[in-house]
């Protein structure tokens, strides 16, 4: 028979971790640490899928904040051609655009959640970690993909002529930020995250044996 | 021999699929239970969530659900000794005012447990405790949690209602909505071994 009484302590373990990577993940240095993880990343990342603009992202160091600064990248090849026309060295100056992102709630929280969701699971210790360590890099994929979306809709507001869309279309980036920008979604597909990799034959043979 | 028998069941359901040819029935028969498990769970939240984001929630029945919370959180908070209006998804009184906001609402948790209860192989009974229970829970503690809400905003600091509010809202309710499912989970499995038990014992 299977006792509910485990999944209680299980549940425990569940919020010992979370409050206790809450506070890790708020101390200056851990907070500053992560921003400059996420900022370098994000930035090769987004780089890749936004080549309209010029993409650069620094971790703020005093409250661990992502400060995104850009330009229009054809903007800026058309004046470099412009000055190259002269056959004179020249300077040419574009517009920058700053957007500041928060990653306290949306990656930061997001994170010490999906690591005590799965080191609060009723599994052998290596096999906690392991599926932490791969629910981690799917979070990423899917946190990548978030603000991707979330900096191209800043972008669109600028109204600059990139990524301009009609917010009344069915899939307007309006629509898409609200949805994938909204915290529910976020937990929700780290449930799923979770799920997908816990959910195994092995795995749920292993999860009843611990809580028996 | 329950292998076996399963084994067997699903190389007959194979064999009768090549027969017919492809019959979504048969090719979701043969996938293993963890993953119908998982599909049906994505399914179902994908759903909630295409209903949930739809014009026709957003405009026509969403606002009344959000108003309808703020009405009764109000009214609890009344109850205990405050004035305090509700107008629209407002709730305001005492130089504190707060917005019940998507997100605040309590139903993304809730399709949580739907749909983990829906998905999991079991009886419609079983389903149906489930649901509940678990719905009743979670729709009284998000209806208590509005009044400590406006508590902490109005007689407490920023800083506790922003943990309240965000770790509140998500953390803890989907923690005790995850807890909720799995101690059904363990109730079903638990009455599943005693009636298999019991049938031994008859046979």
């Amino acid at each position: 028979m299977l006792n509910p009484k485990i999944l209680l302590k299980h549940f425990g373990i569940f919020w010992a971790i979370f409050i206790a990577l809450q506070l890790l993940f708020s101390t200056a240095g851990v907070k500053g640490g992560l921003a400059r993880i996420n900022a370098a990343m994000l930035s090769n990342v987004m780089q890749r899928f936004l080549p309209e603009i010029n993409l650069k992202a620094q971790a703020q160091q005093e409250d661990g904040q992502i400060l995104f600064q850009f330009y229009n990248q054809e903007q800026a090849d058309q004046l470099v051609k412009k000055v190259k026309k002269t056959g004179k060295a020249g300077k040419i100056s574009v517009q920058n655009y700053d957007y500041l992102v928060d990653p306290s709630n949306h990656i930061n929280m997001a994170l010490a959640f999906l690591i005590a969701v799965f080191l609060a699971t009723p599994l052998a210790w290596k096999k906690r970690f392991i599926l932490a360590g791969t629910g981690i890099f799917l979070f990423y994929i899917y946190s990548f993909f978030r603000m991707t979306f979330r900096l191209k809709y800043e972008v669109s507001q600028l109204n600059i002529g990139l990524y301009e869309s009609d917010p009344n279309s069915f899939l307007s980036l309006h629509k898409i930020n609200n949805f994938l920008g909204s915290l529910g979604l976020i937990f929700m597909v780290i449930i799923l995250i979770w799920a997908l990799l816990v959910f195994s034959k092995k795995n749920m043979a292993q999860m009843k044996l611990k809580l028996s | 021999m329950a292998k076996r028998t399963k084994t067997k069941k699903v190389q007959a359901n194979k064999t009768k699929a090549k027969k017919q040819g492809f019959s979504l029935k048969n090719w979701w028969g043969n996938q293993s239970t963890a993953l119908r498990f998982i599909g049906l769970f994505a399914l179902l939240l994908g759903l909630f969530y295409t209903f949930y984001y739809s014009k026709l929630n957003i405009e026509n029945i969403h606002p009344h659900v959000l108003n309808a919370q703020a009405k009764l959180g109000s009214f609890l908070v009344n109850l205990l000794g405050q004035s305090t209006y509700a107008d629209a998804q407002y709730i305001g009184g005492d130089g504190f005012n707060m917005s019940v906001s998507g997100g605040c609402d309590g139903l993304e948790v809730t399709a949580l447990l739907v749909a983990g209860v829906l998905a999991f192989p079991s009886s419609w009974k079983e389903k149906w405790n489930g649901l509940l229970y678990g719905v009743g829970i979670l729709t009284i503690l998000n209806i208590l949690r509005l009044p400590m809400l406006y508590f902490a905003g109005a007689k407490g600091s920023r800083a506790l209602f922003d943990f309240l509010h965000i770790q509140g809202g998500f953390v803890i309710f989907i923690s005790i909505t995850m807890l909720l499912w799995g101690y059904w989970v363990i109730q079903v499995l638990n009455q599943r071994k005693l009636a298999n038990e019991k049938l031994k014992i008859k046979n």
